[in-house]
């Protein structure tokens, strides 16, 4: 035993530095299983029965729907793998059961982050193409970091808003070429906005779900709210959406949904796609108690580099100019926002009046803009 | 068997209790969940306790190096106390129980 001053002065400024890095390795560990997500996340559209069934646009539409329900189905599958192997599921059950509270957030968070960012992300891959799917969604982190600062007094330096910045101009490049060929009518096909529509659902929803997810994880486990965010999405699309829309398209979607998942490659880029992305998703909460919710969306960023790495890879074909430039420029951006100074990094947050003194902070947290206050 | 999630209770026993040490929190939950046991579960709890120190909802008041608490591996131990931030959040998402006293009241 050791009990020394220097030693423990050593060993204390280590163990804040450990959680900050740690942080940090989380959210890479997010981008790349992100990146890698999409390659099984596109492939399923060459398989049957999704295959021979986008001629029309309620068709693909429809497809997009049937491989979003099924790969959240597959998420919540391999996130059940996840919590057996820590011997967390007890904690689950006790979790979900704070509903009231505590986990109302995330089943708020799961309404953007699904049926808005996943399934608009699946609309961008299905109708512009998966390098443009894969890089709009690079520019959530403004909308998260934008969030965190409203509702949660998240601090955003300088530095932090030079970053968004710089992300915004990524965007810019990302969105713009074939916004502009679609204004004068050259662009790939009929429907593509729907595709572009996609490309800002994803990063709209995406953006707000970190915002609520961050707020729910102060007082939740990661390993475990992640879980409850996909069995509300599991919810919402199988006892909500998917037979509301039935009433309108029949059966299509069930059986769609159906012939997947008893076609072996089908369930093969499944199994994927849910261990890629519920792994991914794992990260990015884990990341959010440690270095903050602005800092983990723009340092997830990197996703995009490997996204076209990994589907440069395997479709073998180079994605268009204009997605290197936007894409790097946005993650540069996110760099610009991530490497503050370390001080800053300790206490991700700046609560007015929460200094040395632990002075008053209700009036501040009672804000109009306070998340807190809603619904209550 | 409890019914509360157990970040959210390890946030509970700092409030009832003042400021505790890790393996202080680790022996009261190990005490009530019969899940936690073990150094697997300490360095679990540990993490968990990391994630309220960096989201800014406790601080950590004092440190102290005693490998005969951490199960022989010799790990910095903190004394975490709330913050008045760990206490709001407490009161926002229906965990403190002190509140509960004083509406009853």
């Amino acid at each position: 035993m050791s009990t020394n001053g220097t030693s423990l002065q050593t060993a204390r400024a280590r163990y804040k530095e450990t959680g900050v890095r740690w942080g940090f390795i989380w959210a890479l560990w997010c981008a790349v299983l992100w990146g890698a997500w999409y390659v099984p996340g596109f492939a399923l559209f060459y398989e049957e029965p999704f295959a021979s069934n986008q001629d029309t646009t309620a068709g693909l539409l429809k497809v997009a729907a049937a491989i979003t329900v099924l790969n959240a189905i597959f998420v919540l599958l391999a996130m059940f793998v996840w919590m057996a192997v820590l011997g967390k599921v007890k904690d689950y059950g006790r979790t979900l059961g704070q509903s009231r509270n505590v986990s109302r957030w995330l089943w708020a968070g799961a309404v953007f982050g699904g049926p808005i960012a996943i399934y608009g992300t699946y609309l961008a891959l299905a109708y512009v193409g998966p390098q443009f799917g894969a890089v709009a969604a690079l520019l959530y982190p403004i909308v998260g970091a934008m969030l965190a600062r409203i509702w949660y007094h998240e601090r955003i330096t300088r530095r932090a808003a030079l970053g968004i910045l710089v992300v915004v101009i990524g965007g810019v490049f990302i969105f713009t070429p074939g916004l502009l060929d679609e204004i004068r009518g050259t662009g790939s096909g009929e429907d593509a906005w729907l595709g572009y529509l996609g490309g800002i659902m994803s990063f709209v929803g995406w953006g707000i779900e970190g915002a609520i997810a961050g707020r729910a994880l102060d007082v939740t486990d990661p390993d475990v709210a992640l879980p409850i965010r996909f069995t509300a999405e599991n919810v919402y699309w199988l006892l909500i959406i998917v037979p509301i829309a039935s009433i309108f398209v029949g059966g299509d979607l069930y059986s769609l949904m159906w012939d997947g998942v008893t076609n072996g490659i089908v369930l093969l880029w499944l199994a994927l796609a849910g261990l890629t992305f519920g792994f991914c998703y794992v990260s990015w909460y884990k990341a959010f108690p440690l270095i903050g919710v602005g800092r983990g969306q723009a340092f997830a960023d990197l996703y995009g580099f490997f996204a076209l790495v990994w589907l440069t890879i395997f479709t073998l074909a180079a994605p268009a100019w204009q997605f290197w430039v936007g894409g790097l420029i946005a993650i540069l951006g996110g760099f610009i926002m991530y490497t503050e100074r370390r001080d800053v990094l300790e206490v991700i947050r700046a609560v007015p009046g929460r200094h040395e003194d632990e002075g008053p902070i209700a009036d501040v947290h009672g804000g109009a803009g306070d998340l807190t206050g809603v619904g209550r | 068997m409890p019914r509360l999630h157990i970040k959210g209770r390890i946030l509970q026993l700092l409030e009832e209790r003042g400021p505790l040490w890790d393996y202080e929190v680790f022996e009261l939950i190990a005490a009530e969940y019969g899940e936690v046991e073990g150094q697997y579960w300490y360095d679990t709890l540990r993490l968990v306790l990391a994630d309220l120190y960096s989201s800014g909802l406790t601080k950590s008041i004092e440190e102290k190096l005693d490998s005969a608490k951490s199960f022989g591996v010799e790990k910095i131990l903190f004394r975490f106390e709330l913050t008045a931030f760990g206490r709001e959040r407490m009161r926002h998402t229906g965990i403190s129980t002190r509140r509960r006293q004083e509406v009853m009241a």
